[in-house]
């Protein structure tokens, strides 16, 4: 009798475990690859550093502006910066059009054209978008995105290597033979 | 006597991992993908209007779906796909100038020179309706031509 009661606990243990290291497979596989340290040495950044910074960058007509900050940040002898931890807030005139994010990463004032390499992370209401790296245009509204590009929403996702459109994302326009998936049913 | 308790829990270990696969099979037919590739894609996200240029290859459950231009609307939950257009279904294959898909309906409709090659037979005519689901079709202007090939 308590050899039967010993097999069907086994049982379940065993059923019990499958499933779960199956979650537990389940789970890791799910979760994206942390690619970039956030907790670089201080180091690391060269002499001319701050931290906790805000830096707003215009356009020529100042329509279109990027109010940014940065956690660390050091300035480069040709002007260039090298940041950790960049928030960003695209805005047309009053409007808020979308958020930039990026762990670490370099960044160009090119005469109103922002040019930011590192993975950056563009969020809306609608789309989450990632991308390698990106030229803000703040003259002309628009943004031009390179390298791996994915966008997700709901039940989307997007892949493709180069991407372009205005900062209010009402037309994206996607080159280098873009995939769409699209998730039906549930 | 133990050796068989322990055969016993080898063979309930064998066939618990050989449910691995049903649960992972079972976990990822809840969903239908579309999957579209082309060589440019444009996203009007005030009108949820997705179009896709240049060599276009659509696929959905069994269907693929070849052209030149595809839009999908996601609000409407259909695809038009434009431009020297092919379908392959397992069971058939056709041609069209320009075709429609609803998606949760399965239901399509081919337009412009519509050739459907199916059992050996070609079926011809200037608008054929599909439903994918029931199997029916329906052609106006039909010509139904019979080749040698079986």
């Amino acid at each position: 009798m308590n050899k039967k009661y010993l097999l069907l606990f086994i049982i379940v243990c065993i059923f019990g475990g499958v499933f779960f290291i199956n979650q537990i497979i389940q789970i890791q596989l799910n979760q994206p690859e942390e690619k970039y340290e956030t907790d670089l040495s201080i180091e690391e950044i060269p002499e001319r550093e701050f931290k906790n910074l805000k830096l707003t960058y215009y356009g020529e007509d100042q329509q279109y502006k990027m109010n940014t900050t940065f956690q660390k940040f050091s300035e480069e002898a040709n002007g260039n910066i090298n940041f950790l931890g960049m928030e960003a807030v695209l805005v047309d005139g009053e409007e808020i059009l979308n958020e930039l994010t990026t762990p670490e990463g370099l960044m160009i004032n090119d005469g109103g054209i922002v040019k930011l390499k590192g993975p950056v992370t563009l969020d809306t209401d609608k789309y989450q978008i990632s991308m390698g790296e990106v030229d803000i245009d703040l003259n002309l509204g628009q943004l031009h995105a390179l390298g791996l590009i994915t966008v997700q929403s709901e039940d989307i996702f997007i892949q493709a290597k180069e991407m372009s459109s205005d900062l209010k994302l009402t037309k994206i326009h996607f080159k280098g033979r873009p995939r769409l998936i699209v998730k039906k049913g549930g | 006597m133990q050796k068989r308790v322990i055969v016993r829990i080898l063979l309930i270990a064998i066939m618990s991992f050989s449910f691995l696969p049903i649960w992972q099979v079972a976990a990822s037919q809840t969903e239908a993908e579309l999957v579209v590739d082309g060589d440019e894609m444009i996203i009007d996200t005030e009108n949820n209007i997705i179009e896709f240029i240049g060599n276009v290859v659509a696929k959905y459950l069994d269907y693929q779906i070849q052209g030149d231009k595809l839009l999908y609307e996601e609000d409407k939950d259909f695809l038009k796909i434009e431009g020297q257009v092919k379908l392959n279904i397992e069971t058939m294959s056709a041609t069209a100038q320009s075709m429609e898909l609803q998606l949760e309906q399965e239901f399509l409709t081919m337009t412009g020179d519509v050739k459907v090659f199916r059992d050996g037979k070609v079926i011809q005519g200037n608008v054929v309706t599909y439903d994918l689901k029931t199997g029916i079709m329906r052609v106006k202007n039909a010509h139904l031509e019979i080749t040698g090939d079986k």
